[in-house]
């Protein structure tokens, strides 16, 4: 079995293969901004989330 | 823009044909690094001093408060920092509170307490929020240093042994008795006057006083030598009596009458024979012109072997701070002193004590309370004037 050569066979909706420069955009994006952000928003939305819980149920006690 | 999603999506979620598997999981290595210590600095820079006075609310009225308390500077060179005793140190709490700093965002940007008189206008709002969380953590962000495991008994006071061991013993919340220990109590508490006094007040203003009858103070009231109001002569204790011989536009001219120390220059006058209840304090050249006194009957307390002197004075004082009876006086005192002392203990009845032994009892104790001088006269007055000397059926 030959070493293929390397012909994209991965193509965008209309058909344009997805290029290097593409996918680098693509991890990029995912990696430092997108995840980041989610995170962010996760635990910024727990912290509001565990607020809310304290106008209904007070200040945290003590442990 | 729904295409460009949807092509992005097509990259993301077949294999990649470009990147290699190696550098996909280097990238997201370096990702995940960069943003867990960006976000642990981003929250160490929020939980500094420098960040917390950056604005000017904090810098100019509760940092320079704290600037003058033993939690800023003291002997051994260890401090607190805003966010030390204000910022939980639990992650879940401390992540919540960073989210509740959004409504300080908000206040900085829209100006909410941006002068001194915006911020007092607020501040027992804010002290109550604060005060509510150490309430229910039992004061948890003290203890982070201090522990009434680890106090000396020994090395403390006697005063403050006598109340820090049973506060550990109910292993208290120390903001029970300590609240403004790092920065000013809001004025209602404080300096200010207790909205049920100033309704006393009130009415001491608007009073229709008679020729003849006897009246109280509310509050301290000046005396004077003279109609004008000019020469100063001392004043009246709250709660003290007057009877009103004549009234001279805003001046009314009043007689005090009590006993006085045959000693020094007997510049108090007293509520009764042998009786430590001061009614008027007088200068030193009012006291001793004896012109001024018509002296009534001489007697020696045989319990100290101090003379005391009967004495009537007369001298004017300003319209305005008299009331006819004083049971609504009697009756804030009485609420004050059980809301006082009932934060730290069982207040003993006024009866419990004689009233010469109330004032060396009452004086050790004040201290732990937030009531202001004027205040603190007035109760001093109704425990002695309610004292075991006076009660039925006192032990």
């Amino acid at each position: 079995m030959g070493k293929q050569p390397v012909t994209s066979t991965a193509t965008d909706q209309d058909g344009t293969p997805i290029s290097k420069a593409r996918e680098w955009q693509v991890v990029l994006m995912v990696t430092f901004v997108i995840l980041p952000a989610t995170a962010v928003a996760v635990v910024g939305g727990y912290g509001f989330a565990v607020w809310i819980g304290q106008m209904f149920f007070g200040p945290p006690g003590h442990p | 823009m729904i295409k460009r999603i949807k092509s992005f999506w097509r990259v993301l979620s077949r294999p990649p044909v470009h990147i290699s598997l190696g550098l996909l999981v280097i990238a997201g290595f370096v990702a995940g690094i960069i943003f867990w210590g960006g976000f642990n600095t981003a929250l160490e820079v929020t939980n500094t001093e420098a960040f917390c006075i950056s604005c000017h609310e904090m810098k100019d009225n509760v940092f320079e408060e704290l600037k003058d308390t033993v939690h800023y500077e003291n002997r051994t060179g260890v401090r607190a920092t805003c966010p030390d005793c204000h910022v939980p140190h639990n992650w879940t709490d401390k992540i919540a509170r960073k989210m509740q700093a959004s409504k300080e965002v908000w206040g900085a940007i829209f100006g909410t307490i941006n002068t001194p008189e915006k911020f007092e206008a607020k501040r027992l709002e804010l002290a109550q929020h604060e005060w509510a969380r150490f309430s229910a953590n039992n004061s948890l962000e003290c203890r982070n240093c201090h522990d009434y495991d680890s106090m000396d008994w020994d090395k403390m006071g006697d005063e403050a042994r006598r109340f820090m061991k049973p506060a550990a013993e109910r292993n208290q919340s120390c903001l029970d008795c300590h609240k403004g220990i790092a920065h000013n109590l809001p004025k209602e508490m404080n300096t200010g006057v207790d909205p049920a006094l100033a309704r006393l007040m009130d009415q001491a203003a608007g009073a229709r006083l008679t020729t003849g009858e006897t009246y109280y103070t509310v509050t301290s009231v000046d005396l004077y030598t003279d109609p004008e109001l000019q020469n100063r002569a001392g004043y009246l204790d709250p709660a003290s009596s007057v009877n009103l011989i004549s009234t001279r536009g805003d001046a009314l001219e009043v007689q005090v009458s009590g006993w006085r120390k045959q000693k020094g220059f007997g510049r108090i006058m007293y509520e009764g024979f042998g009786l430590n209840v001061a009614s008027a304090v007088l200068e030193k050249e009012v006291a001793t012109d004896d012109a001024r006194f018509s002296a009534g009957e001489d007697k020696v307390d045989d319990l100290t072997g101090l003379a005391w002197e009967q004495a009537d004075i007369t001298l004017w004082a300003k319209k305005g701070g008299l009331l006819p009876e004083r049971d609504a006086l009697w009756g804030y005192a009485d609420q004050t002193y059980s809301d006082g002392c009932s934060v730290c203990h069982g207040e003993p009845a006024p009866a419990h004590f004689d009233a010469n032994t109330w004032p060396a009892m009452f004086s050790g104790m004040v201290g732990f309370t937030n009531m202001n001088a004027e205040t603190q006269a007035l109760v001093l007055k109704y425990l002695q004037l309610h004292s075991s000397d006076f009660a039925e059926n006192a032990h």
